[in-house]
């Protein structure tokens, strides 16, 4: 039963919070829902990019001596569907998904910092245009996604490819670490009252996981894509022998970044299976805490590995050693999270909707992925199949296994809160299973492959090796692995429209994103919830208070753009923070950064001194008006 | 005060043994580096010995991080006013957690001192 | 429940999130220069001789002094922060000026050392020479930017009042001078290492 005074601050957070639709709003939205599904739509876009990439490579390798693509483009074609995939898809989507959901599920009316969050978008944008703008030159990276030196300096590939990648990452670096900041200040500070450090939904101790980790490996990599470009452009020396460099501190720069990373990429996703698990399951996370300790120290001790992908380059064997004792370790808490989920589905009544069918789908693709990834930490075997097929199946069945999988499972959960619509269960549950045979088909058979002694990145392989077969089969599974992501596709695009109408909580979830409508109002919460379990949304009589709450006006915070400021242990309220509403600024600085890059890139000098002029510009006018102005 | 002590325990339970652990890995490593590289082989680093050194002090400095951790579980267990449960999680998953790095750094210095440096 | 819910109107109890924001991107830098000096260091490790044959052992006096000066800087930077948050707008004014001051003679005289270096040996020489310039370059950068930020802060409440966003934004600011002070001690130390 609602009251007056409840219908007024209904009426005030509304007129507060709205953005009024057209291509003003469109350029200087600063809401989370609308950047995360920005995110979301972009990224996804540039998979079916990279994807086009794979299905094209493996069109050449489906039979020997094919002759179909030439090597020159294979190695455009390779290199740049590791980097789409790994730059400008899964770790766009998965902030997508942390975009959108991390202020629902902690409570709170938006991130930290609404213009950085805009600002992130828009670089993300432009360094995914920046680097496949590559592609009209004819000159898209093609040393590979980690681009190893010698091969990558100057006299070696002396074209625009190399420089592409260079300042195509480092602009992207910006945006993600943008981002990183900007998750790591809402989880600590943004939370409803009540939600202590013990009750912090999994997904956002992922996210945390994930921007910590953003924040300490990401320096890692503009170091050397910075060192490397000046030693294209500028004649520096770090990698090259003749000079006093090293080639070998190329790959330790980056693989510094680069193991990280894949906790970067892992670390999200898995935070979507333990908000989907529970749901299916009927049941509470068992071991809630040790999940959320398995997610800080995998990504803790993902710092400590990168050697491991150095295993054959001949460094001291007490060198190895370090590396080799944290890469066994390492299988501990990744170990504790897949009993963890299994407990919680045994345990439970499990309800087989399609985003669990993405689930089960993970956990047996990734357990794979994760067997072969312990036999890589036994050096001599390490030794035996690297740079060949057996690799390139371990990463995929991890890398699609543990982050693919988990994506589609959130893209079928949580595209009704998203939406309002339910997807098409029947044509949900076709394409999954298209999906599932499709990758086991495709790579499966890497694993013979690379025990047989195909080598990867190669372009074509000669009859009589025995590779036909199996390279036949997984060319097969490509095209199903294709069908089956079409099939999500439509019923994307179909369901949006035409699909069911979901109501605010479809699933029976346990997370305070389905505590709102779907989709949530612009405002996410009329009263501020307030949370004394790690379930809030299973615990009724906190969510009735909610709405007892509004109707006194308590917790409403309908001032302005307004959201509550917590103690970050206890989640004590600290105060009230006021945030932005929409600004040209973000995009403006997105701009001016673009400028400086394809100025640099074209070896424009004075252009890109006053790009940096532009750069200083565009931050002064960010913070010309104030708050209150 | 008590509880400023507590508190202190409870966060040096928390991060000593995993920068126990960073610290003997990165450090162990440059020695390393320094050790085998042509740079350095003139400065007589006795690779065992060093390593031997560092990684006591870490897996000195993360046992006394598992202690301080069962310290925190047992004064949380006694009942000190964790209204919401925060201070036993933190006690309970660091205690799993400084387990773990300890074993690290204990399994780190087998093999430091197991094998040859410089031969690879 | 019977948690106290009600917010105090004029409530700040935490610090402004931009404090927060401001330690991440310290946490980021700090490791970009840390990576920067582990090469630095990955490199000598493998090269018998340091500085190689031909280039001269760097200077230690002129950046030392110009170090020292760099972290007085702190001090200004710190009462500017301190005034600002009670509300004595000239103060911090002066703090301001005196943090930009002391920061314009640091990075002048640093670029000077530069440039007398670059003339000796380019950074295109060898690696040591390339190390030393991105290193020394990466920092002065830094310093540079901190200036620019403090000036457009410094013209700000010299037209107009010592509004909240202002005062957070100097408290960020001096954050980011200790930071830049503290760095350039390692940056010193590095730098000057061959001839210690």
């Amino acid at each position: 039963m609602s009251t007056a005074v409840g219908r007024e601050e209904l009426h005030r957070l509304e007129s507060i919070w709205a953005e009024k639709p057209g291509l003003r709003t469109f350029l200087t939205t600063v809401d989370h829902k609308k950047i995360g599904t920005r995110y979301l739509v972009t990224s996804f876009a540039f998979f079916v990019a990279a994807g086009l990439e794979a299905l094209s490579m493996r069109t050449q390798l489906a039979v020997p001596d094919a002759g179909a693509i030439g090597p020159k483009a294979y190695d455009e074609l390779f290199s740049m569907h590791g980097t789409t995939m790994i730059f400008l898809f899964v770790t766009p989507m998965l902030n997508g998904f942390g975009n959108y959901m991390v202020p629902l599920q902690i409570g709170a009316r938006d991130m930290a910092f609404p213009r950085m969050n805009a600002l992130s978008y828009w670089i993300y944008l432009a360094s995914g245009i920046f680097l496949y703008s590559s592609f009209l030159l004819g000159s898209a990276p093609n040393d590979g996604w980690f681009n190893y030196t010698p091969l990558a300096e100057k006299a070696f590939t002396p074209g625009l490819n190399i420089d592409f990648y260079n300042l195509g990452l480092l602009f992207l670096t910006v945006s993600s670490t943008v981002g990183a900041t900007n998750f790591l200040v809402t989880i600590f500070k943004l939370r409803a009252p009540g939600m202590s450090l013990n009750r912090i939904p999994l997904f956002c101790w992922a996210m945390a996981a994930q921007s910590f980790s953003l924040i300490f490996a990401l320096p890692a990599l503009s170091v050397a894509n910075i060192f490397l470009e000046l030693e294209r452009r500028f004649d520096f020396h770090f990698f090259d022998r003749a000079h006093g460099g090293d080639a070998l501190l190329w790959q330790h720069l980056f693989w510094i970044f680069g193991h990280p990373d894949v906790y970067i990429i892992f670390l999200p996703a898995v935070g979507i299976v333990s908000t989907v698990v529970p749901v299916f399951a009927r049941r509470s996370m068992i071991a809630h805490d040790w999940l959320a300790l398995a997610t800080m120290a995998t990504a803790f001790i993902g710092f400590g590995v990168w050697v491991h992908h150095m295993f054959a380059t001949g460094l001291s064997n007490v060198t190895y050693a370090f590396y080799s004792a944290a890469s066994m370790v390492i299988v501990i808490p990744s170990g504790v999270q897949i009993f963890g989920w299994l407990a919680t589905v045994l345990k439970g009544r499990p309800v087989i909707r399609s985003p669990f069918l993405y689930i089960l789908g993970f956990i047996v693709t990734f357990v794979i992925g994760g067997v072969t990834g312990v036999m890589f930490a036994a050096i001599p075997f390490d030794q035996q199949i690297t740079d060949s097929y057996f690799v390139v199946a371990h990463f995929h069945y991890v890398l699609f296994g543990g982050a693919v999988f988990p994506i589609f499972a959130g893209i079928h959960y949580w595209f009704p809160k998203i939406t309002g619509r339910m997807l098409d269960e029947r044509l949900a549950t076709w394409s999954f299973w298209l999906f599932f045979v499709g990758f086991n088909l495709t790579f499966f058979p890497m694993h013979i492959l690379g025990l047989l002694g195909e080598p990867r990145r190669v372009y074509t392989y000669h009859p009589g090796f025995g590779w036909g077969l199996w390279n036949l089969l997984s060319t097969i599974g490509s095209f199903t692995l294709a069908v089956g992501i079409l099939g999500t596709v439509v019923n994307v695009i179909w369901s949006r429209s035409s699909g069911a109408a979901a109501g605010d909580d479809p699933w029976g979830a346990n997370t305070l994103e389905w505590a709102t409508s779907s989709p949530p109002p612009e405002y996410n919460f009329p009263s501020i919830p307030v949370v004394h379990s790690v379930d809030p949304n299973w615990d009724v009589d906190d969510r009735r208070d909610d709405a007892r709450r509004l109707e006194h006006a308590e917790l409403t915070l309908s001032g302005g753009h307004e959201t509550i400021g917590t103690d970050w242990l206890d989640a004590d309220i600290e105060e009230i923070h006021e945030g932005p509403s929409e600004s040209p600024w973000p995009l403006l600085l997105a701009l001016t950064l673009s400028w400086f890059f394809v100025a640099f890139l074209a070896g424009h000098w004075v252009l890109a001194g006053i790009g940096v002029g532009l750069i200083a510009v565009a931050v002064g006018g960010w913070h010309l008006k104030e708050p209150g102005e | 005060m008590i509880e400023r002590r507590r508190s202190l325990v409870l966060w040096f339970g928390v991060g000593a043994p995993p920068l126990a652990w960073a610290i003997q890995l990165f450090a162990g490593w440059m020695l390393d580096e320094a050790r085998c590289g042509d740079g350095g082989m003139r400065w007589g680093i006795d690779d065992h010995l060093w390593e031997g050194i560092i990684s006591g002090c870490a897996i000195a400095a993360a046992g006394v991080g598992v202690a301080a951790a069962v310290s925190s579980l047992l004064a949380v267990r006694g009942g000190g006013g964790d209204a919401r449960g925060r201070a036993a999680f933190l006690a309970l998953t660091s205690l799993s957690a400084g387990l773990v790095f300890l074993f690290l750094t204990i399994l780190t210095l087998v093999g430091v001192l197991w094998l040859e440096p410089c031969s690879g | 429940m019977s948690e106290q819910l009600a917010v105090p109107v004029a409530l700040q109890r935490g610090r402004p999130l931009g404090y927060w924001g401001m330690l991440m991107l310290i946490a980021t830098e700090a490791v970009l220069f840390g990576a920067i000096i582990a090469s630095y260091f990955y490199i000598r490790f493998r090269t018998p001789h340091w500085p190689p044959p031909g280039v001269p052992e760097p200077k230690v006096l002129h950046p030392l002094l110009l170090t020292v000066v760099l972290i007085v800087s702190s001090l200004p930077a710190g009462i500017a922060s301190w005034a600002a948050r009670r509300q004595l707008p000239g103060r911090a004014a002066w703090g301001l000026f005196g943090t930009i001051a002391l920061a314009a003679i640091y990075a002048a005289g640093t670029l000077v050392v530069m440039v007398h270096a670059w003339h000796k040996v380019g950074a295109q020489h060898d690696a040591y020479d390339s190390l030393f310039f991105t290193l020394q370059g990466a920092h002065v950068a830094h310093v540079a930017a901190g200036i620019l930020i403090n000036l457009y802060l410094l013209v700000k409440i010299s037209r107009g009042r010592l509004t909240q966003y202002r005062i957070n934004g100097i408290w960020a600011m001096s954050l980011y001078w200790h930071f830049v002070n503290v760095l350039a001690v390692f940056v010193l130390l590095t730098t000057i290492s061959p001839s210690l």
